[in-house]
């Protein structure tokens, strides 16, 4: 009975021997399927955060091409920037920049930025800065005689009126011929900066006359680029003789011409493009520039005739608010007859100007050929070279985001492997911009003139003082800010250059 | 020997008893568990989305001009909705920009909409997310800045203007099972490019 009931007892505890472990096993097994869900959750996240991150990562890549692009552009240099067989490298990725010339002057700057998984293409479109020649002061293209009594100096109108100002040097006079300069023990003549003539021309100066500056003839002749008149339609002749000041409207407005008579006044309202076939301003007729609400352009394609005792004035004391170009030669020479201080810029490339002894300038006068008929008062505002800097730079149109993606699901993927290129044999975004042949001539710290002719990743950047000139495969270079830092046209050093080889 | 094989009444008591505690105290175990699982989901899968519709909608508006810009809040005043238009490039010289575009927040879905020519001709709606909390996290609709970011009362999308910088602030929010709401916040500064 005992030996039957213990064998019942074993056959039990045999029926029930492994349930427990069966029991365990389902609980870890519902445990690991609801662990490795949640694992596989978290990582699907984590993966799309890291792509994301990626593709952040590419988008500034991208942006840090442009902007290596888009400064060496401003620097004269072509824009490209490395290339796809060869692209920059910066940290654990790589740009490239290729530089696209389109119409007008346009040029399209694509760049690419690669890292990790990201892939980012931006697109900027820039125009090149435009030249501007009030930086030149007083210039002509032919000779310049100033007379006994003449003051030609120079002032800031970013810092205030001529009149509050001590420091009065800096002033620049310029020609692509001779200057003659001459003055007397009573009506003598100052000159407070540079006085440059045109090539292997000399300063003729007699009498007391004194220059501050130098007197060195210039190193190229300089160039006065063509004014683009706008296309604006003329409206018929003008006379205006009314006691009533006739107002012409901020905005586009064209004349056949426009005559004012004696004791009439014209006013003319900024912000303004106003194209006149001929300007006439009779004794004592006046021509305001109101610049209040903005600039003033003035264009005035035949002829310039400001009689003696008119009055030129303008509200503002800000030389770069009026603009008055004469943009073709003239049959007459440009009269500026007028009484009173005028400020602006007056620019005639192609037509000889004649200045009347009342008349006194604060800006700047380029013209063909100048003419002086008393003592000249001209007075160059140093802001026009600083604003003149600002508008040698590129302006961007348009910047665009043209693709922003994952190349890869795959988090460990690598751009440099993608692509098949070896990180450590890649330049840095300095030295990936595309190589020119560099033409330069220049001044070393030690005041030697030195010539260079050749590729320019060979030159060294760092022996230059300053630039005479230079050109990028055969295009001129421009330095906005410009390392010589001065205004009026650059000087010959009066000696043979040192010729340079390669440096690096 | 048979008596012997059973158990008392008291030791019967004490053993239910104390499985019942065991059962008891493994679900609450159980339970909790499950809910920090589903907050902890929800809240990733929240921050996820939070992230990748303020991506898109700072990459969207980043080619824009500051110029296009409307309306253009400046803190502490915010619009839940911008409307703005994108560069495409240069054309004869001048500028091409992209049909008018908007980004907003319907009020009453809760959704955050994409859309072009929005009430014209050709026009085009894409939602972009439907789980955006009516306020911003931790604002209430009382006229005061409760969550101290210098806003007040700012819907659950809200845009800032700073000259050329658009501040992109968004909450997202889900209902857990119980009815817990959960959200998620995220902040970003874009500077229109053009």
């Amino acid at each position: 009975m005992k030996i039957r009931e213990r064998h019942a007892s074993l056959v039990r505890a045999r029926s029930r021997r492994g349930s427990a472990l069966v029991l365990s096993l389902v609980a870890v097994a519902t445990v690991v399927v609801l662990a490795a869900s949640f694992s596989q959750f978290a990582s699907a996240v984590a993966n799309r955060q890291a792509q994301a991150v990626h593709r952040k990562r590419a988008f500034y890549l991208a942006e840090a091409g442009l902007a290596e692009a888009f400064a060496g552009f401003t620097c004269g240099k072509s824009g490209n920037v490395g290339t796809k067989a060869e692209p920059a490298r910066l940290g654990d990725g790589l740009f490239w920049v290729e530089a696209v010339e389109l119409d007008g002057g346009l040029v399209r700057l694509d760049s690419t930025g690669m890292i990790g998984t990201g892939n980012a293409e931006l697109s900027l479109v820039v125009g090149r800065g435009e030249e501007s020649v009030a930086a030149l002061g007083v210039f002509s293209n032919g000779y310049v005689t100033l007379g006994p009594g003449s003051l030609l100096d120079a002032y800031d109108s970013s810092e205030g009126a001529y009149s509050t100002q001590s420091d009065k040097s800096g002033a620049a006079l310029g020609s692509n011929e001779g200057v003659v300069i001459t003055g007397t023990l009573l009506q003598p003549t100052t000159i407070k900066g540079d006085v440059t003539p045109g090539v292997e021309e000399i300063v003729y100066s007699k009498g007391s006359v004194t220059i501050t500056g130098s007197t060195s003839c210039a190193f190229a002749a300089t160039e006065l680029p063509a004014i683009e008149v706008p296309d604006l339609e003329l409206s018929a002749p003008v006379v205006h003789a009314s006691p009533y000041p006739l107002v012409i409207p901020a905005g586009s407005s064209g004349y056949q011409s426009l005559t004012v008579q004696a004791g009439a006044q014209v006013i003319i309202q900024g912000p303004a493009q106003v194209e006149l076939g001929s300007l006439t301003l009779a004794t004592t007729a006046q021509l305001s520039f109101d610049t209040t609400e903005g600039p003033i352009e003035l264009y005035i394609s035949d002829s310039v005739d400001l009689a003696n005792d008119s009055l030129l004035s303008s509200s503002s004391t800000h030389p770069a608010e009026i603009l008055i170009q004469v943009p073709g030669p003239t049959a007459q020479p440009v009269a500026l007859r007028a009484s009173g201080a005028f400020h602006g810029v007056i620019y005639a490339p192609e037509a000889p100007v004649v200045v009347g002894a009342k008349f006194e300038l604060f800006g700047a006068l380029v013209a063909h050929g100048l003419t002086f008929e008393g003592a000249a008062k001209l007075h160059f505002d140093k802001h026009l070279a600083e604003l003149a800097a600002e508008e040698a730079l590129p302006v961007v149109l348009s910047w665009r985001l043209v693709g922003l993606a994952s190349t890869s699901s795959d988090l460990s993927a690598d751009p440099f492997d993608f692509l098949g290129l070896d990180k450590n044999l890649l330049p840095d975004p300095a030295g990936a911009h595309k190589d020119q042949t560099l033409s330069i001539d220049y001044y070393d710290f030690s005041d030697v003139y030195h010539r260079y002719t050749g590729a320019e990743s060979q030159f060294d950047w760092n022996v230059v003082k300053t630039v005479i000139v230079a050109t990028r495969d055969g295009t001129a270079v421009r330095f906005p800010h410009s390392i010589s830092g001065k205004a009026g046209t650059m000087k010959s050093p009066g000696v043979a250059p040192v010729v340079d080889g390669p440096m690096i | 020997m048979s008596a012997r094989a059973g158990f008392t009444v008291v030791e019967v008591v004490i053993a239910m008893a104390l499985v019942g505690l065991v059962l008891t105290k493994l679900t609450l175990v159980m339970d909790e568990a499950r809910r920090a699982h589903q907050e902890e989901s929800i809240s990733m899968a929240l921050d996820d989305q939070a992230m990748e519709l303020l991506d898109k909608i700072a990459f969207a508006i980043v080619g824009s001009s500051a110029e296009s810009l409307d309306p253009t809040p400046m803190a502490p005043f915010y619009s839940g909705t911008i409307h703005y238009q994108i560069s495409l490039g240069v054309e004869d010289g001048k500028p091409v920009w992209s049909e008018p575009e908007v980004i907003g927040l319907s009020e009453d879905s809760g959704q955050v909409y994409w859309g072009q020519n929005v009430g014209q001709a050709g026009e085009r709606i894409v939602v972009w997310a439907n789980t955006v909390s009516e306020m911003l996290e931790d604002e209430l609709l009382n006229g005061v800045d409760d969550n101290g970011n210098d806003l007040a009362d700012e819907l659950g999308l809200a845009f800032v203007l700073d000259e050329k910088a658009v501040t992109i602030r968004l909450s997202l929010e889900r209902e857990r099972d119980d009815g817990h709401k959960i959200q998620v916040t995220k902040e970003t500064t874009v500077t229109c490019r053009n």
